[in-house]
């Protein structure tokens, strides 16, 4: 099913909906129209200046220190992100503490950047794609995609935000569920899924208005509780607290102000509930692991560098957005083949190993392309 | 783009009717989706401000069910958030085995026991087959439709199953329809304990009243000891080394024939495969459609001859008027972002609060 028919391009925001229900009911504001559009300042405006967020409250804090200034850099910034406008009193009223986190890249999270804010009289603005962000897949099971349909029809496109630098905020939230997952001791694949949820997520929202730290620290915690390994979610948001911010937890309540970890957790939780309305509650992720250690079995593989490098090669593999585009077993056969090739072997002696995998030459090529890619 | 996406759900889509009962975390409602004119049920999932996020139960049990599609497992159609609860909109069905077993006015033949027993081994197999246990297997979460398809429901205690060294709860299923391994405190089972149950349930539909009825887990494997007899070593080598293993008095195992005088030979051989002791040993789903039970005369009824108990009147909950008509239930709507300071801002939205108002929902 071709991406392109599925998407529209007219006003059918997923998370509008969803944040309007979820505010004004479940999080105890009162007030359904200021936290609304308190959400779209919080999310969609990515150049809030944080000393004019606390600056009611006697909180004059920078959360940005000079030995992070390394990590937001507003020339780093496109354009037209530069022009997102927000309110003063908005972010005054809202008394929202969530602390944003600390970046590791050069690409801002959607609360990071210090740049210089665009007043404005009238209310925060919010993109267009921020309301137009919608579904692309259209039933149940997700449709796979082509690459270039990924690359051309993404949210993030809309918000100025270009393919390369789509790639690298992908990268930087793969690295951080990867050190999440592993400081929290959860398996390699429900990490992996967590991942591939984002990525999900990702497709039908917009990376403008949405924290790809916050959205990723929900989606592991999501990840977690339905394959069955939870992690309490104070220990997730100890963990990723101390990830962003590069500092042991007992100092950032120092940092921060009193009630900044119930805001966060508020959050996390508004965050799980819309990673699992856009993604119309699909959890499912089948990974390459078992397809590619079967067949490589079957061939009498089983125990070879071979295996041990294909594996390693699929995990890579996560970062990218091969999970939307093709099958696990296509991955695998990608996987094999390059892993295949780094050792110099013949795989095609192997009769009928590309039948195994159910794959054909040009998806052969594919894969490996866009895992070499990666290195 | 489909009608389930979220994203894309009208207004006032479900016309909340009476309440079904009580689920395994929330109320059953009946309601009327309004796209489709389809009778639905939905089960309400309070969220509220849960300090572990969205119900851990419930995540599982979607999470199966959207992998699971099969013509003897419930459907779940779709699933949503609105007013601080999760909301799982499921097929309608019109009662359940337990009904039917209770229901002193209905005749089951053996052919419609026979029915009955073959779909739930089928929605049962399906299940297996994805790696899928269920561990709910009772007659009420036996689910029957208008058209006499029987379909398993309740996936809140299901999980996935495959992984040799996986260690898992021995607290599931209703103690009657609970394996002798599970109640010897098993943290390592398989597909057997679903068997068990089904031959529970089988049994059941033999009898017309529960087989099985212990008061507590010992008294439990006493019940089964006696129907059975004390399994042996040789029967089951396994059984020492389970964590809760005690030692009983041996009881010699009494005739099946006794248990169950009316029954085909076919039948309690089918019977006894599934009580079998030793799960490595006992027969699977896939073994028991296979078994000639099914395949000997009488063969199953047609699902839709099967007897069905006379529909209740339907309840009128208090917040379903006659005057008023029914309530609905919004799931979440598209909400325009309104613009304070432009005209008729606070006439607009109190406007929208007075149409919410005038609907119920389902809190």
């Amino acid at each position: 099913m071709s991406f392109v028919r599925n998407y529209q391009a007219e006003d059918c925001s997923l998370h509008s909906g969803y944040w309007s229900t979820f505010d004004g009911n479940n999080f105890g504001n009162s007030n359904r129209k200021r936290s609304r559009n308190n959400y779209y300042n919080r999310n969609c405006n990515i150049y809030n200046d944080n000393r004019t967020k606390f600056g009611d409250h006697g909180c004059n804090f920078n959360f940005y220190t000079a030995d992070h200034a390394n990590y937001v850099r507003y020339d780093a910034v496109p354009s037209s992100l530069k022009r997102r406008k927000y309110s003063v009193p908005a972010w005054q009223e809202s008394q929202q503490y969530y602390v944003p986190p600390m970046v590791h890249d050069n690409i801002p999270s959607s609360y990071n950047f210090q740049g210089p804010p665009t007043r404005s009289d009238g209310d925060a603005s919010t993109s267009a794609s921020c309301k137009r962000d919608c579904s692309i897949f259209e039933d149940d099971k997700p449709v796979f995609m082509s690459r270039d349909e990924i690359d051309r029809h993404s949210p993030s496109r809309k918000d100025g935000i270009d393919v390369h630098h789509e790639t690298h905020l992908r990268y930087s939230y793969c690295a951080f569920l990867q050190n999440l997952g592993m400081r929290l001791e959860l398996p390699q694949n429900i990490i992996g899924t967590a991942m591939v949820l984002c990525h999900r997520f990702f497709v039908r929202q917009s990376h403008a208005c949405h924290d790809r730290f916050l959205i990723a620290t929900a989606a592991l915690f999501l990840t977690a509780k339905s394959e069955e390994a939870p992690r309490p979610l104070n220990n997730i948001l100890r963990t990723s607290s101390e990830i962003l911010h590069k500092q042991d937890f007992a100092l950032l309540s120092y940092r921060f102000p009193v009630d900044w970890f119930e805001q966060y957790r508020e959050r996390v939780l508004e965050a799980e509930q819309l990673i699992l309305t856009t993604l119309n509650f699909e959890l499912n992720v089948q990974h390459p692991y078992v397809p590619l250690t079967s067949v490589l079995n079957k061939l009498g593989l089983s125990k070879t560098v071979l295996v041990n490098l294909a594996l390693n090669l699929v995990s890579e593999g996560l970062r990218s957005s091969l999970w939307l585009q093709f099958k696990p077993h296509h991955i695998a056969a990608g996987a094999a083949y390059l892993a295949a090739k780094f050792l110099n072997m013949d795989l095609a002696a192997y009769q009928n190993i590309w039948q195994e995998f159910q794959t054909t030459p040009s998806i052969l090529q594919a894969v490996s392309q866009q895992l070499m890619e990666l290195f | 783009m489909s009608d389930m996406d979220p994203s894309k759900k009208v207004a006032d889509r479900y016309l909340k009717r009476e309440v079904l009962g009580e689920g395994t975390y929330g109320v059953v409602y009946k309601a009327i989706d309004t796209h489709t004119g389809q009778t639905v049920a939905i089960k309400k999932i309070r969220l509220g401000k849960q300090k572990e996020g969205v119900n851990f139960t419930a995540l599982r049990e979607i999470k199966l069910l959207k992998e699971l599609k099969d013509p003897n497992i419930v459907e779940l159609i779709d699933a949503f958030p609105h007013k601080g609860n999760l909301h799982l909109v499921f097929e309608f069905m019109e009662t359940d085995l337990e009904a039917v077993i209770r229901d002193r006015n209905i005749f089951l033949s053996p052919s419609d026991t026979k029915s009955y027993l073959q779909m739930t081994l089928k929605g049962l197999a399906y299940c297996h087959k994805k790696w899928v246990l269920h561990r709910d297997m009772k007659p009420n979460n036996l689910l029957i439709g208008s058209n006499g398809q029987l379909k398993l429901a309740d996936f809140g205690l299901a999980r996935m199953f495959g992984s040799p060294d996986r260690r898992f709860t021995h607290q599931v299923f209703a103690r009657w329809y609970r394996a002798p391994e599970l109640l010897f405190g098993a943290k390592q089972y398989g597909p057997g304990v679903d068997v068990w149950a089904a031959g529970c349930i089988f049994a059941e539909l033999l009898l017309r009243r529960p087989f099985l009825q212990g008061t507590s887990d010992i008294d439990q494997l006493g019940k089964i000891f006696s129907a059975f007899g004390t399994p042996t070593a040789s029967q089951w080598p396994d059984m020492v080394y389970l964590p809760d293993y005690v030692e009983y008095q041996y009881v010699p195992a009494p005739p099946l024939r006794s248990l169950f005088p009316m029954v085909t030979d076919d039948a309690l051989d089918l019977l006894s495969k599934m009580f079998t002791y030793d799960p490595k040993a006992r027969i699977s789903v896939q073994q028991a459609l296979e078994h000639r039970y099914f395949s000997s005369a009488p063969l199953p009824s047609d699902p839709d001859k099967l007897p069905r108990p006379a529909p209740k009147r339907e309840s009128r909950t208090s917040d379903f008027n006659l005057q008023e008509g029914p309530t609905v239930l919004s799931p979440p709507r598209k909400s325009r972002r309104v613009m304070p300071g432009r005209d008729g801002f606070e006439g607009s939205s109190l406007q929208a609060d007075k149409v919410d108002a005038s609907f119920g929902d389902f809190n």
